[in-house]
């Protein structure tokens, strides 16, 4: 009730203060022309008088609610990493980190204070349902924009002038995926690479609330698929979601902390290193403080770990949880991870051999390169090992091996992690419903269910499946020509975008490893920032968010 | 089969009492083979499947008999290759310098692609009831149950018609264009069907005539044969009202535009020629080679690669998607965003849909194509191709098109390959031919039989 009455107020409430009996023609005829531009601020629920607390209401918004929430989050962690640049010696950006912490917890106090959760988003409607794909996106973007803020304030980082690449940074951040424009890694200060590291595990953090939260609602993903907890109707989400992205929460902190401490107790990596190692792993990320990345501590031991540590996290987080109660047995019983687990050795295995058939390393160290890297790309983590003497660089890897690459790029880990890519699921779904219509041509009359394990997937369910894998390779083959347009090969360009969508982190060609994501022209790393998004929020939401105000400018 | 007889008589050199020979022994056996074996009233339509892909394997193997007899190729492996991509209408030759052969040889290489082209449309328009289209604009009908003989051949027919009618007209404009007539002849065979095959390594003539009457016919080539039939029959109306046309004129001309700014080619009159060659070249699947693509930026060398990949109409001789198929993915696509955004499940599409079933087959061919692309590229790249050559070569057969990227772009072509990439681009060039599903058919099919015969 109150909602409708609050833009009438506004509207009277005009610049002179004149009540609206007195409004001269002209400003009638202002206000005529306003009309659509104040509906569109409707529609971002930023009404004027309110937003300037004429009204002492709380705006019912669900978007401001939520990206106070994010923001609040992203404080301590500008906050820590501002104190580690202070305390490091070649420090010199904490005034940016620190400047960038009061702006972000300033804005996160304000969106969070002068706003309410509106009582309507429980329901299937439409509204509401593209609302909340419109607000997890809208969120992860202004995340992204804030979390460049001490990139551009520190000129020894990118400055102003370099925003585009602070953009790029900080959404390859946040989106797990780990591409780099940082041109010499190591030359800055240790507060400012663990700010990098931190916005990679935020982004791991964004990813379980979207896991448990919005894929479900896509019937795509999330945790209907093990059927733990199946929010599928979204009026009984309430108070399940808050247990479930708890327990969640309380599992990657976990993860994150038990990798942190093995690599410290390892010899190689310190504590600040452990640390900003287990952020990126446990986020399936793949930043690293070196211009090596894992290659430089060249101990083989930290890559078993940080391997195992990737293929954990990758794993859906619902069979961890059962898991933890006690119950071992999902593991073995999921589809989906042993499709996975098969996958990764059939790769791992033909790249081995592949590498020892054409390589001129070793069969050990082969197996240690080959291992590492089907690892870090098979999950979407994006750690590199290239070494001396090793054959980490897998840009440098026979055509052959490459293809084997790009294709556990394109299919990611699972549902449910923190992984990026096609997930393992709608692979399956896309192979069987394959082999079912070839099965079905020899028996016409046939009529195949595809199952998951015991279940039946539902029609519904293989038809979004199949839309969505659509929509990934048409997004693919675009991005790669416009990319390619712009002035790189066919093999950065197609590798570049596989590796953005699936928020992988090195491409293969120019952007291999070794290198980093200048090789890409300017615009071409705008778009593959877009790319990242687009990849990290499933398309979907990203084509929905525009959707509210559209619609409400439509309606207007 | 006729054809080999024919290609005898064209020449008098030393190959054409072979081609004679195995010509008349070949209508002899054929025609034992229809007096033997009585049609059936109906048959299922996998076993139609399995006797239209065994006819395409001893086609095949026919040619490439001749070639081996005829000397013209030495090496069976690569005579099967030459005569595989004559059949599947692909413009990759492992001849580098078809000016040698004799002309009995290059009439019977045109006379592959001929054949397939017509074997190609007829399998597209009768067998595969997914494309069997009612000509009403390219809808399509879904007809699951037999094929029904009386009507097949009334359709069959008057596509033969069809199909020697426009060879025949394109062998006049080639004439007119100042070809010689017997150029002519074999460049308006290869022409009509897709296929690519030319009798010159220098790529394709110098004259700008010659090379807007391959444009036209690579065009006409690309257009739906039960569509193309109804306009010249009297309604030329709905050869406009088809969307699936449209979409075809379109994607044309707005690639030939994109390239037209960027391609970098002296002289606007020889830049328009040149890409509107390469485009129809590429998205009509036919081959032909004018411009050398390679030398533009890789923006374009991709839209050629795409345009490969999406083929011409459904109906037509061309590979690839085809653009039926693309149109009704991009519906398919719209409709799963706006059902994401409503809370309808269902949401009604501008343009009516295939149905349900054929969209969902539709799909698992499209995921099918995408993984035979993948697989023929990781088995050239095994051989030593870079990336981008064994990515573009795998969907360029696949297409049935014949120059790629990298080492395969127009400058090149397979005769440059080791042997085993040459079969296995041979063994994609089949599978692209017989659309990808249909294999997998024969294949069960043929399974199942030797299962049965074993019990």
């Amino acid at each position: 009730m109150s909602e409708q009455e609050m833009p009438e107020r506004s509207a009277e409430a005009s610049p002179e203060g004149n009540g609206a009996g007195g409004m001269p023609e002209t400003f009638r005829l202002a206000s005529r022309v306003k009309a659509p531009l104040r509906d569109l601020m409707k529609s971002l629920r930023l009404e004027r008088g309110q937003l300037l607390g004429s009204s002492k209401k709380r705006i019912e918004s669900l978007q401001m609610k939520m990206l106070g929430i994010a923001l609040l989050f992203l404080f301590p962690g500008l906050v820590f990493a501002s104190l580690i640049e202070w305390g490091s010696a070649t420090s010199h950006g904490e005034v940016a980190l620190l400047v960038s912490a009061a702006i972000c917890g300033g804005l996160g106090l304000g969106f969070w204070f002068y706003s309410s959760v509106p009582k309507e988003y429980s329901g299937t409607e439409f509204s509401a349902r593209s609302a909340v794909f419109a607000t997890v996106a809208w969120t992860w973007l202004i995340c992204s924009v804030v979390g460049a803020l001490p990139y551009v304030l520190d000129a020894s980082v990118f400055g102003w002038s370099g925003w585009d690449s602070a953009l790029f940074e900080s959404v390859s951040g946040f989106s797990c995926t780990g591409s780099t424009v940082l041109a010499d890694i190591e030359q800055h200060g240790r507060g400012m690479l663990m700010w990098r590291q931190i916005t990679q595990w935020y982004g791991g953090m964004g990813m379980v609330v979207l896991a448990v939260s919005v894929l479900p609602r896509l019937r795509v993903g999330g945790l209907e698929l093990i059927g733990a907890e199946a929010p599928g109707d979204s009026d009984r989400l309430e108070p399940r979601v808050k247990q479930t992205a708890r327990w969640l929460w309380y599992l990657y902190c976990g993860f994150t902390a038990a990798i942190a401490f093995i690599l410290f107790v390892l010899p190689g990596p310190g504590l600040y290193d452990s640390i900003a190692h287990a952020f990126t792993t446990a986020a399936i990320g793949g930043f690293s403080p070196y211009n090596s990345s894992i290659g430089h501590f060249g101990s083989v031991w930290v890559e078993v770990v940080i391997a195992a540590g990737l293929l954990v996290c990758a794993v859906n987080f619902s069979l961890h949880h059962r898991a933890v109660r006690g119950d071992f047995k999902p593991y073995a019983k999921s589809p989906d991870l042993r499709f996975y687990l098969k996958a990764l050795a059939g790769v791992f295995l033909l790249a081995w051999c592949l590498n020892v058939w054409w390589g001129d390393a070793g069969w050990v160290v082969s197996l240690r390169d080959s291992f590492f890297n089907v690892m870090s790309l098979g999950t979407s983590g994006g750690f590199a090992n290239s070494r001396e003497g090793g054959i980490g660089d897998y840009a440098l890897w026979i055509p052959a091996t490459q293809m084997l690459l790009l294709g556990l790029m394109v299919m990611g880990g699972n549902v449910g992690s923190t992984s990026g890519g096609l997930k393992v699921y709608r692979v399956r779904i896309v192979t069987h419903h394959i082999w079912r219509n070839i099965r079905q041509t020899l028996q016409p009359h046939a009529v195949i269910p595809i199952r998951s394990g015991a279940d039946i997937v539902p029609e519904e369910t293989v038809r979004r499946v199949l839309g969505y894998t659509t929509l990934f390779v048409v997004f693919i083959a675009a991005g790669t020509t416009l990319i390619a347009a712009l002035g790189t090969d066919f093999l950065t360009s197609l590798s570049g975008v596989i590796s953005a969508m699936s928020n992988i982190g090195p491409a293969l060609g120019e952007a291999g490893p070794t290198a980093n994501f200048l090789e890409f022209t300017r615009p071409a790393r705008l778009l593959l920032t877009a790319l990242m998004l687009i990849g990290r929020l499933e398309i979907i939401a990203i084509l929905l968010m525009f959707t509210p105000i559209t619609a409400k400018l439509r309606r207007s | 089969m006729m054809l080999a007889g024919l290609a005898g008589i064209a020449d008098d050199g030393g190959d054409a009492l072979l081609g004679v020979l195995m010509g008349i022994a070949i209508c002899f056996a054929g025609l034992a083979g229809s007096w033997w074996y009585a049609l059936p009233a109906s048959v299922p339509r996998r076993e139609v499947f399995v006797a239209a892909g065994l006819t395409w394997l001893v086609m095949i193997a026919l040619s490439a008999l001749f070639y081996v007899l005829s000397g013209a190729l030495r090496q069976p492996d690569k005579a099967i290759v030459e005569s595989v991509a004559g059949f599947c209408t692909t413009g990759f030759s492992v001849i580098a310098r078809p000016e040698d052969l004799s002309r009995t040889v290059l009439f019977w290489r045109a006379g592959t692609q001929w054949l397939g082209g017509l074997g190609a449309i007829s399998f597209a328009l009768l067998l595969i009831p997914m494309f069997k289209s009612r000509g009403d604009g390219g809808r399509v009908s879904l007809n699951v149950s037999r094929v029904r003989k009386s009507h097949g051949e009334d359709d069959f027919l008057s596509f033969l018609k069809l199909y020697c009618a426009l060879t025949a007209a394109l062998v006049a404009a080639y004439w007119a264009a100042g070809m010689g007539i017997f150029d002519g002849i074999t460049h308006s065979g290869t022409t009509v069907s897709t296929g690519g095959f030319s009798n010159y390594s220098t790529g394709f003539f110098g004259s700008p005539e010659v090379q807007w009457v391959a444009i036209a016919g690579m065009f006409l080539a690309g257009i739906n044969g039960a569509l193309l039939f109804k306009s010249l029959r009297g309604s030329p109306g709905s050869l406009w009202r088809s969307l699936e046309f449209k979409v075809y004129a379109g994607l044309v001309l707005a690639s030939s535009g994109v390239c037209l700014i960027w391609a970098d080619i002296s002289g606007f009159g020889e830049r328009l020629r040149q890409v509107l060659f390469s485009v129809t070249s590429a998205v009509s699947t036919t081959g032909f080679r004018l411009a050398d693509w390679g030398d533009w930026g890789m923006g374009l060398q991709m839209l050629i690669l795409l345009l490969i990949a999406t083929g011409a109409m459904v109906g037509s001789a061309s590979g690839g998607f085809q653009i039926l198929r693309a149109t009704e993915a991009a519906h398919y696509l719209a409709r799963e965003v706006r059902s994401h955004a409503s809370s309808a499940s269902r949401t009604q599409s501008r343009h009516d849909f295939l149905g349900e079933e054929p969209l969902a087959r539709m799909q698992a061919f499209q995921f099918l194509y995408l993984a035979a692309v993948g697989l023929g590229a990781f088995g050239l790249a095994c051989f030593g191709s870079d990336a981008v050559t064994s990515i573009s070569a795998s969907v360029s057969s696949l297409a049935t098109m014949g120059p790629a990227l990298g080492d395969l772009s127009p400058a090149a072509d397979i005769w440059s390959l080791s042997r085993p990439e040459q079969a296995l681009l041979a063994v994609l060039m089949f599978v692209g031919r017989l659309f990808v599903y249909p294999v997998f058919i024969i294949f069960g099919t043929l399974v199942t039989k030797i299962r049965w015969l074993r019990r």
